[in-house]
C-alpha cells in the first residue's frame, strides 16, 4: 500500500524511519509567535476579567444589575469563600481557589511592579495585534501557497462517515499513525483545525471589537451580531474558553503522537515518521 | 509560467503593501506619547480607528426608556476636596468653568451660562474598562461649540480636562483627547443625566462624554479645559491620570 517517496530520505543511523519536511519556515514562526501571543491574552485576559467577574446578556450590565455568570466572593473571611454561580446553579469553589487576594480570583501570577489594570489592557491589546497579524499572514500563507487545499481541506472521500467514524475511533484508542497516515492529517484534525482558524478565531476577534466604543460607532452592526456590548463580552469569554480546550486537546495529542519528535519538528521543520506496517 | 506567478505576486504586493501603508500612514498621525511597546500597539488602534472613524460617524443611541436611573460609577464618587464641598453646598452657584490655553479667547461661564447655551441630548451607552456597561441620557454643551467661541490659536492640537476630585496619589484627576475626538458632535461637556441635574457621584456639576471612547476618558468633575500644543507638560506626560500613574495607553476607543 506505501506510494513511491519522493523528496524523503530514509535516514541512515535507524532503519525504518524517515524523516521529512513537515512544517514549512512559515508555520513554524507563525506557530510560535500565536503560542506566546496567546498565552500572555489568556493571562491578560484573565486579570481583565478579574476586574469584573460577572457576564451578562444584552448591551447593558453592571453591580446591581442581573448577571447569568459570577463569581461570588466574601473576602471578610480568610481564606475567602468563593463561589461561582452559573444561573441557578452555584458551585462552592473556595478549596479549589484556595487563598485569595482583595479580588474575587486566585491569585495565579505576580506582577513584579504590582498589578496595573491599565497596563494589562495595554498588553491584552498589544498580544492581540501579534495574534491577529500572524493569523492573517498564516492565511495568506495556507491559500497562496496552495496547503490550504492540499494539506487541509478535506475530500469527499474523507467527510464520508465510515472514515469520520474510523478516524474518530483510532483517536479514542489514543493510536499512533505511522507510515503514509503519519504523513498527512486526518480527518478530525483536519477539521478541528479548520474551525479553529477560520471560525473560533475570527469569532474571538470579533466579539472582542464589539466591547470598543470606537469600533461599535463604525460597525454597530456588530451589536446585532452578538445581541450587545455584554454579550459579545461574554462571548468573547467563552469563545476563549474554547480555545483554551482546543489547546488542551492539542498538548494532550502531542503526548499520543510522541512530544519530543513533534517539537523539534515545529522548532526544525523535520519530522520523523516510522514506516513499519503493524 | 513564471510571468503569471511573478503577476500574482506583485498582485499580492500591492494589496499587502496599500494596506499596510494606509494603516501606517494612519498610525504615523498617533499624537500620544510613545514610549514603549504598548504605545506602538496603540498607534496602530488610533490609526484603524482614525481610519474608521474618518467621517465622524454617530454612536448608536438608545430609546430613553432604556436608561438605567441609577447610574453606575467607578472612580472617586463623592470628592473630598474642601473646594468641591463648598461649591456643592452652595449648588455650583459660585463654582466657574474655565476654557484656557491656546485660545484666541479665553472662557469663564457659570454654571447658569453653560445651561443657556445650544445643548444636546444623547442616549448612548457607557462603557467602563473594566468591564461593565450602562445605558444613560446625557445632555450638555458640545464641545465644539466651546472651542469655536473660545478660537483656537494654530498649533493647537489637544484639549486637557483638569478636574476637582484627587486621586489616592493626592493629584487631581486629568485627561485628555486630540481635536479630532473633541469636534465629534457626541463630545458634550454634560450638566444632565436623565433629564436631572449630574448627580455628584457622576461628575457634578459638569463632566465629559466622549462616546467614541471608553469610560476613563470621561472625565467627571471638570472645571478647566486646557488647550495645549503637547502632552509633554501634562502630569507625568502621558496624557492623563491612569496613563501616568495606572500604564494606561493615551488612545482609548477600545
Amino acid at each position: 500500500m506505501q506510494t513511491p517517496l519522493k523528496s524523503e530520505t530514509r535516514t541512515e543511523q535507524q532503519p525504518g524511519t524517515l524523516s521529512y519536511l513537515r512544517f514549512p519556515v512559515p508555520t513554524r514562526i507563525l506557530h510560535w509567535l500565536s503560542a506566546a501571543a496567546i498565552f500572555v491574552l489568556l493571562w491578560s485576559g484573565f486579570w481583565i476579567f478579574n476586574i469584573h467577574p460577572r457576564l451578562y446578556w444584552g448591551e447593558v450590565g453592571y453591580f446591581g444589575s442581573p448577571a447569568i455568570a459570577e463569581i461570588v466572593a466574601d473576602t471578610s473571611t480568610e481564606p475567602a469563600q468563593m463561589a461561582i454561580r452559573v444561573g441557578d446553579a452555584s458551585f462552592d469553589v473556595t478549596g479549589i481557589m484556595g487563598r485569595v487576594n482583595r479580588q474575587p480570583f486566585v491569585r495565579v501570577f505576580n506582577f513584579p511592579q504590582g498589578f496595573q489594570y491599565g497596563a494589562t489592557r495595554a498588553l491584552h491589546f498589544t498580544a492581540a495585534w501579534v495574534l491577529v497579524v500572524s493569523w492573517l499572514v498564516y492565511l495568506y500563507h495556507l491559500v497562496s501557497s496552495g496547503r490550504l487545499r492540499r494539506t487541509w481541506l478535506p475530500s469527499r472521500q474523507e467527510l464520508s462517515p465510515a472514515n469520520l467514524g474510523r478516524d474518530l475511533l483510532n483517536h479514542l484508542k489514543l493510536h499512533r499513525p505511522k507510515g503514509d497516515a503519519a504523513r498527512q492529517y486526518n480527518t478530525l484534525q483536519k477539521l478541528s483545525y479548520l474551525l479553529v482558524m477560520l471560525l473560533l478565531l475570527p469569532l474571538v476577534f470579533l466579539s472582542g471589537l464589539t466591547m470598543s466604543n470606537s469600533v461599535t460607532t463604525a460597525w454597530p452592526f456588530l451589536f446585532d451580531l452578538f445581541g450587545g456590548r455584554q454579550s459579545a463580552r461574554t462571548m468573547h469569554f467563552v469563545f476563549a474558553s474554547l480555545t483554551v480546550f482546543f489547546i488542551l486537546i492539542h498538548v494532550l495529542q502531542l503526548f499520543v503522537v510522541g512530544i519530543v519528535n513533534h517539537l523539534r519538528a515545529m522548532i526544525t521543520g523535520r519530522l520523523k515518521i516510522s514506516m513499519e506496517e503493524d | 509560467m513564471a510571468t503569471r506567478i511573478s503577476r500574482r505576486t506583485l498582485l499580492h504586493g500591492a494589496v499587502a503593501g496599500g494596506a499596510l501603508g494606509g494603516v501606517a500612514l494612519s498610525s504615523w498621525r498617533y499624537p500620544g506619547p510613545i514610549h514603549n511597546l504598548y504605545d506602538v500597539a496603540d498607534a496602530l488602534n488610533y490609526g484603524v480607528h482614525d481610519l474608521l472613524l474618518s467621517g465622524q460617524p454617530l454612536a448608536p443611541e438608545f430609546s430613553r426608556s432604556d436608561v438605567v436611573l441609577d447610574f453606575p460609577t467607578s472612580g472617586v464618587t463623592s470628592p473630598r476636596d474642601e473646594r468641591y464641598q463648598l461649591f456643592r453646598e452652595n449648588g455650583f452657584s459660585d463654582w466657574r468653568f474655565n476654557l484656557v490655553g491656546m485660545v484666541e479667547n479665553p472662557l469663564e461661564l457659570s454654571l447658569a451660562e453653560l445651561r443657556a447655551m445650544p445643548s444636546r441630548t444623547q442616549t448612548t451607552l457607557h462603557t467602563c474598562d473594566e468591564g461593565w456597561s450602562a445605558i444613560g441620557a446625557w445632555t450638555g454643551v458640545p464641545l465644539s461649540h466651546l472651542l469655536s467661541l473660545a478660537g483656537l490659536k494654530p498649533g493647537a492640537r489637544f484639549v486637557v480636562f483638569h478636574c476637582m476630585d484627587t486621586q489616592n496619589n493626592k493629584l487631581p484627576y486629568y485627561e485628555s483627547i486630540d481635536l479630532f475626538a473633541a469636534s465629534h458632535p457626541q463630545t458634550i461637556l454634560a450638566y444632565e443625566l436623565n433629564g436631572e441635574a449630574l448627580p455628584e457621584k457622576n461628575g457634578a456639576p459638569l463632566r465629559l462624554r466622549v462616546e467614541t471612547q471608553i469610560g476613563y476618558k470621561h472625565a467627571k468633575f471638570v472645571e478647566r479645559v486646557e488647550i495645549v500644543d503637547s502632552l509633554k507638560t501634562i502630569g507625568e506626560g502621558r496624557g492623563g491620570w491612569w496613563e501616568d500613574w495606572n500604564g494606561a495607553i493615551w488612545y482609548a476607543g477600545l
